[in-house]
């Protein structure tokens, strides 16, 4: 078992979420097949007033820019972390 | 090396990318006010816009190799927006460049990711780059595959 980080970047119109090339690679390893994006941008219009942990968003973050499905993920990876370093604030998350 | 030499440098490097960049079919434009981007790279037929950082050193011999040294902010290479930087190392040498690295900024993070994320004091990476036949080292690491990568940047022909 195993975690990642993903990059959050406050922008003015939104949030982006990125992952480090040599993460992108874990992922592929531990899950072949699996396509992770390099980063995916949410604009404010469907993330307003957004708390990550509790608006509920990294659910469609995980199939989207890791490539692979909540289930999926739970199996292998043990925790996320959610790293800002505009706060310097790590958000931990257990898929 | 005085302070106003290297000013010099820096902008003839910067000119230096922009010259390549409009060789290869891409528009290039400068912000008028200096808050971090040295280059916006365009494609015009669909505004495709990149951001570019370009950074310039002179070139010291040592034996049969050359070094070089850059200086990155880490707040700046922390920042992956939506609009990723490509930071472009080149150095002079006698009279002439040495061929650009060219390293996208998550690349680069990767790297270094670990380097004073525990420390607010320090604000600045320094890279020192070794250079020898066809390879180049970075502080231990071998950045030859950066090396003219153009590969994000392929030429538009009009």
């Amino acid at each position: 078992m195993s975690a990642i980080s993903i990059i959050v970047y406050k922008e003015m119109d939104g949030f982006t979420f990125s992952i480090l090339p040599s993460v992108r690679e874990f992922i592929k390893k531990l899950f072949p097949g699996s396509q992770p994006a390099s980063r995916m941008h949410i604009g404010f219009e469907t993330a307003s007033n957004f708390d990550l942990l509790e608006s509920g968003i990294e659910k469609q973050i995980y199939p989207t820019l890791l490539g692979v499905e909540k289930e999926e993920l739970k199996k292998q990876i043990t925790d996320i972390e959610f790293v800002n370093y505009q706060t310097g604030k790590v958000e931990k998350i257990h898929p | 090396m005085t302070k106003k030499y290297n000013l010099y440098i820096g902008r003839a490097g910067q000119l230096a990318v922009m010259a390549e960049f409009l060789l290869r079919g891409w528009n290039v434009a400068m912000p008028e006010v200096d808050i971090g981007d040295d280059i916006f790279v365009v494609e015009d037929e669909n505004g495709v816009m990149k951001r570019v950082q370009v950074k310039t050193s002179s070139l010291k011999s040592r034996n049969n190799t050359f070094s070089a040294q850059f200086q990155i902010p880490i707040k700046q290479l922390q920042k992956v927006s939506r609009v990723p930087i490509y930071y472009i190392f080149i150095a002079r040498r006698n009279d002439g460049w040495t061929i650009p690295l060219i390293i996208q900024q998550e690349e680069l993070l990767d790297h270094f990711k670990n380097f004073g994320i525990d420390d607010e004091s320090k604000r600045y990476i320094n890279l020192y780059f070794s250079y020898s036949k066809d390879k180049v080292v970075c502080s231990g690491q071998d950045f030859t595959k950066y090396i003219g990568d153009y590969s994000d940047f392929p030429i538009i022909e009009h």
